[in-house]
């Protein structure tokens, strides 16, 4: 039976958040709310879409901070009742999780994993980051996922001052249980857009990822079952046959993959505004408005990521360009254009 | 009575034509339905030229001019066969023609 392919929706519920991270994506953190019957409208405007798409939805819940709003839990169950939808996750901050969330969440059928945004192993990083005492409330939360046995994984959102804390947050997810790491680039966009000087250098990129590759084999090899995430831009580069005859270890086969925008993923935001990214900021309509079908087909910013004859520098013809194509959103927060080269790429 | 190649045609309101060129592939779509209709070339320059001014004679005049190697009559056997086709789906719309002015040619020419 062939496999059902599948679409992403990332869906900020609200702007609102707890904290005030330099590096976020948002600019602001008002901005009007969808109320519980649009919430319901959006998630019937999905389940429409992937139905005529005959795709297998991922839904991640996020915002802001998605437990700030009360209808997040209720919208988790309205979402599962889909036929359509495959798996829910939520993306947050932690620092709301306590038992009733945690409760509900064990019991949402479909509810697949939590995201903790954690941006260093110990409180001198990420507190500096995203405020005194995050830290320990993440791992709290963390913690308190791990136990009730929902499937948890952390999210490193990477650039010059916690580079050198990327293998202490591997170590501290074996050490707590995780299922997953993610190491995401810094994206310059929303209030992250002053910190356009923390980017790394592609040569220090390449190292962090070359890092991250040899430990996640490793791990492999010892039978760990932390998953080390690399479907990303510029994994690709990422030579495992080479690398793994160096280290002698067994070779991963597949790294890297094209980004899902334009391809097989949207995002929504809280006022309903529809993007092709989070992170990057290209209004292409608003899905209360205008309908899911009318912005997949018609959006000439989605056929020019789709068409990828319009990528422009060293992308356009990289010998990678069928499982990589660069970060779209890296390229337009730098540059403005998102369809110039990724800065950030290594490859000559 | 207008011969039926006087006619003039135009993308119905809710469908939307798009093509990638660099790889070959165009598509029509139903905005509102969410369906999606895989095209050739011909039938996707058939679409795209019923601009609600050209007649369909002129634009089997572009059909002939593109593709030389095949006959006219074929053409328009092809341009007939899909309009009528996409007529018949809701995605074309034949526009009002002005009565007839004793000329025997309706509409103005572009």
């Amino acid at each position: 039976m062939a496999a059902v392919e599948e679409f992403y929706f990332q869906w900020h519920l609200t702007q609102r958040c707890n904290f005030r991270c330099q590096h976020c994506y948002q600019a602001g953190d008002g901005g009007v709310e969808l109320a519980w019957g649009d919430l319901k409208l959006v998630a019937d405007e999905i389940a429409l879409a992937l139905s005529k798409w005959k795709r297998l939805g991922h839904i991640a819940l996020t915002g802001g901070e998605p437990l700030l709003r009360a209808e997040t839990l209720d919208l988790l169950d309205y979402l599962a009742e889909a036929p359509e939808v495959g798996t829910i996750d939520l993306l947050t901050n932690g620092t709301l999780v306590d038992d009733r969330v945690v409760g509900r969440l064990v019991a949402t059928p479909k509810f697949r994993r939590v995201q903790v945004s954690l941006d260093g192993s110990s409180p001198q990083t990420h507190d500096a980051i995203r405020g005194p005492g995050a830290f320990a409330k993440a791992l709290s939360a963390i913690r308190k996922l791990v136990q009730a046995g929902v499937t948890t994984r952390v999210m490193f959102t990477l650039h010059r001052d916690n580079v050198a804390d990327v293998p202490g947050l591997v170590e501290l997810a074996l050490r707590e249980g995780l299922e997953g790491v993610v190491v995401d680039r810094l994206v310059p966009v929303g209030r992250g857009a002053a910190l356009k000087g923390l980017l790394l250098q592609p040569a220090e990129l390449r190292d962090v990822y070359h890092d991250l590759f040899l430990r996640s084999e490793e791990l492999a090899h010892c039978g760990s079952s932390l998953h080390i995430v690399k479907l990303r831009t510029l994994w690709a580069l990422v030579e495992p046959r080479r690398m793994s005859e160096e280290a002698d270890l067994p070779v991963q086969q597949h790294l890297g993959a094209m980004c899902s925008a334009g391809m097989a993923g949207l995002c929504i935001l809280e006022d309903g505004t529809v993007l092709p990214c989070r992170r990057l900021p290209i209004p292409l309509g608003n899905v209360l408005h205008d309908s899911l079908f009318e912005i997949w087909y018609t959006s000439p910013v989605l056929w020019q990521l789709r068409d990828r004859s319009g990528i422009k520098g060293k992308c356009r013809d990289c010998e990678y360009a069928s499982r990589c194509g660069g970060c779209r959103a890296m390229a337009y927060a730098v540059t403005g254009d998102h369809l110039e080269a990724d800065p950030q790429c290594w490859k000559n | 009575m207008l011969e039926e190649l006087d006619r003039v045609a135009e993308l119905a309101g809710g469908f939307a034509l798009w093509h990638m060129e660099s790889i070959g592939l165009f598509w029509l779509f139903d905005v509102r339905s969410g369906d999606a209709y895989d095209l050739n070339l011909t039938s996707h320059l058939i679409l795209s030229s019923c601009d609600g001014r050209r007649t369909l004679r002129d634009i089997l005049d572009v059909l002939v001019a593109r593709f030389p190697a095949t006959s006219r009559d074929e053409l328009q056997a092809d341009l007939l066969g899909l309009t009528g086709a996409a007529l018949e789906a809701g995605a074309l719309v034949f526009l009002p023609q002005p009565q007839c002015c004793g000329s025997g040619i309706g509409g103005e020419r572009m």
